[in-house]
């Protein structure tokens, strides 16, 4: 009986101590001398591996940062904060940025933008785009399919009304939807404090905006003239508001006849419940 | 009866137009020529605001090697240069709006009879090149492009495709039985640019038994041979028809010259032969009206720019059942969401269809049937490039003979599971093209 119990308990414990001399002869043998800086900024960075860098993980980005020590390389998620403390830790200036959110350059929602077709097949934009040029009359406006909700990884978008919703406090300003809309509607604006934009991209001439869109920018110029701070630009018929200007008095907001300038948090949120 | 190796369908023929002549349709008071109505870049407008024009006189000019002239379809004035209309294609295009004077008066020295026999290659094809003929089949690539390839590739067979594979069209099937003379002439013409022992085949489907006939008497003696085609799709695609009628199997990528080979439809011939022996540029074709919700369904021989809205009005109006209006055939053409929308140099044919057997029901799992794999005409499977593109690879799909793909419809339309292949198939393409920028 106990020869039973002896003989698994020795056998194994053999097995078991060699296998671990095996071990630490390995370690000591092929150890990988790594840059303690490394483990320091990885720790530093978000770890959500969102991409928003270039880079495909936040790993893969620390070891480019402490590799090539390029004060413009920039973590969009992190912000001024991680910045400054991976700076210090790697002892130089990271260059200053901003955390930025995604919004939505069209709010021509399916009650205010005329429809023209049925769509039935492939829900994604660019579909879409090489079939014909939307379902609404307005070409250049969100198509509502939907092809960077599938690219974000965070559900700060959604689809609501026939155009895209952005939660701002779930967008990490990583810009991957930028890239997967092919109207290019979705622009990157800073975040807090929050300034106004346009929300609409119509290069078309203001009547013909207005026969096809109710909260389309006409071009009118109200905007640009009232300005204070000379942000508004009215270029192909379309505004454009520098954000580093923008003081966000609201004036344009106001004189905006069809209301297509708002402030970049009221980018069409869907409160959560 | 010869046919393709690989693959192909039969769909419901649905030719009720085959016996109904050829009418013409009068010019509409304005009418909105499309300036890209063919493969490649736009043309460029050369005309103002305005600006008085004859029938036939040059309102836009091709823009690099890859691009066709386009002319005034009627005498009139400019009414103006529009940034924006819809094409068949769906997407937007530049557009000059003539409005008709009624005269119909020709510029000068077009529409006249010439004796063309003796014209050089040269002045043939700059005739074809200044009259703007592109592939009428739909393509709509520049004739004179695909008339002269490089010295380098010898062609020694040239094939008139009758096939019209598409049900409905009878574009072709008409054109055949009443203008067999110019035709063949037209062959003749395109033949003398090539060597003088070229092989010349006319291939028509089985289904044309008369169009075969009338191209069998006229050949008699001729160098001419009509190659009776079984009824199958696609049999008229380009590739399909070479190795139906010669044996060579085009690769991956090749173009039909690297066998020696050269297809022309019927209507773009017919269009050379106005071009050369009559000086008349591009500006009308035939085109079929059908379906089972237009009241009266027709051949019409109209002028470029007419919209489907002056179509409609000419054959009694379309009933209330009307769900899609398709430009071209069923299998490969475009729906449209509007009637404002001009046709083109590649439009063969408008049905109007109401959605009884058309309606979609949802997607479903493959079931690893493997019909898609049957009836592909270029021998690839389809099921499995789908699964990758609904799994966003898109990237790996080349691997599998996505650029072999030419979007025939074969496999959506024989998929139990009622999946949207080709769409998925056209997806990945994007992906792809996506991805390289």
């Amino acid at each position: 009986m106990l020869e039973s119990i002896l003989i698994p308990i020795i056998s194994l414990g053999g097995i078991a101590f060699v296998l671990g001399l095996c071990i630490v002869f390995v370690s000591k043998k092929f150890y990988v001398q790594e840059d303690p800086l490394l483990s320091t900024v990885i720790d530093l960075l978000p770890g959500a591996n969102c991409g928003g860098c270039g880079y495909p993980s936040c790993s893969q980005f620390a070891a480019a940062l402490v590799e090539k020590k390029d004060p413009s390389m920039v973590c969009p998620f992190g912000g001024p904060e991680i910045a400054q403390k991976i700076g210090s830790v790697l002892g130089i200036q990271m260059s200053e940025t901003e955390p930025l959110v995604c919004t939505v350059r069209c709010h021509g929602t399916d009650n205010v933008a005329k429809v023209t077709a049925n769509y039935h097949g492939i829900k994604d934009c660019w579909t879409v785009k090489i079939a014909f040029h939307g379902t609404k009359i307005c070409p250049y406006g969100c198509l509502g399919l939907g092809s960077c909700i599938s690219a974000c990884d965070y559900g700060a978008l959604s689809l609501k009304d026939g155009i895209i919703n952005v939660n701002p406090d779930r967008c990490t300003g990583c810009g991957l939807c930028v890239d997967a809309c092919p109207q290019q509607v979705l622009e990157m604006q800073p975040r807090e404090p929050w300034k106004y934009y346009v929300a609409c991209s119509s290069k078309d001439k203001g009547a013909l905006t207005m026969k096809y869109c109710e909260v389309g920018c006409i071009g009118c110029k109200k905007c640009e003239k009232i300005c204070p701070t000379d942000a508004i630009k009215v270029e192909n018929f379309c505004a454009t508001i520098d954000q580093e200007k923008c003081s966000a008095c609201g004036l344009c907001a106001e004189v905006c006849p069809t209301n297509s300038i708002v402030l970049t948090k009221d980018s069409r949120i869907i409160k959560e419940s | 009866m010869r046919t393709f190796k690989k693959g192909g369908i039969h769909p419901p023929e649905n030719k009720i137009t085959a016996d109904i002549g050829i009418e013409i349709l009068p010019t509409p008071d304005i009418v909105t020529v499309l300036l890209s109505q063919h493969l490649g870049k736009p043309a460029k407008p050369v005309v103002k605001k305005k600006q008085k024009v004859k029938k036939g006189q040059l309102i836009a000019e091709a823009d690099g090697f890859i691009s066709a002239h386009i002319h005034a379809t009627t005498s009139g004035m400019i009414k103006s240069i529009d940034e924006r209309v819809s094409s068949p294609a769906g997407q937007f295009s530049q557009a000059v709006v003539i409005e008709s004077d009624g005269q119909e008066e020709w510029a000068d020295g077009l529409n006249i009879d010439i004796d063309y026999e003796s014209l050089s290659r040269e002045e043939k094809l700059r005739k074809i090149q200044d009259a703007g003929i592109v592939g009428m089949g739909g393509a709509g690539f520049p004739a004179h492009v695909k008339l002269n390839p490089p010295p380098e590739k010898k062609v020694d067979t040239f094939i008139l495709n009758g096939a019209e594979c598409e049900p409905f069209l009878t574009t072709d099937h008409r054109l055949m039985l009443e203008k067999p003379e110019e035709i063949l002439k037209g062959l003749d013409i395109a033949a003398s640019l090539f060597d003088k022992d070229i092989r010349v085949y006319i291939g028509i489907e089985a289904n044309k038994a008369d169009a075969i006939k009338i191209m069998e008497e006229r050949t008699q003696g001729t160098r001419f041979e009509v190659v009776p085609l079984k009824a199958k799709f696609p049999q008229g695609c380009e590739k399909q028809l070479i190795n139906t009628v010669t044996g060579r199997v085009l690769a991956e990528g090749q173009l039909p010259f690297d066998v020696g080979c050269l297809v022309h439809n019927v209507a773009t011939i017919y269009a050379i032969y106005e071009a050369v022996a009559k000086n008349k540029p591009l500006i009308e074709r035939v085109f079929t009206v059908s379906g089972m919700e237009i009241n009266s369904r027709k051949n019409l021989r109209a002028t470029l720019g007419t919209k489907i809205t002056d179509i409609v009005d000419y054959c009694g109006g379309v009933t209330d059942e009307i769900n899609q209006v398709i430009v071209g055939g069923p299998m490969m053409g475009k729906a449209q969401f509007t009637f404002d929308v001009p046709i083109t140099k590649t439009t063969s044919g408008i049905l109007f269809i109401n959605n009884r057997g058309l309606e979609r029901s949802r997607e479903r799992a493959c079931i690893r049937c493997g019909k898609c794999v049957e009836v592909c005409p270029q021998g690839l499977q389809p099921w499995i490039m789908t699964d990758l593109a609904r799994l966003n690879r898109s990237e790996l799909l080349p691997a599998y003979g996505l650029n072999d793909c030419m979007e025939c419809g074969s496999c959506t339309f024989v998929c139990p599971a009622n999946r949207d292949i080709v769409h998925w198939i056209k997806y990945a393409k994007v992906m792809n093209t996506r991805q390289k920028r």
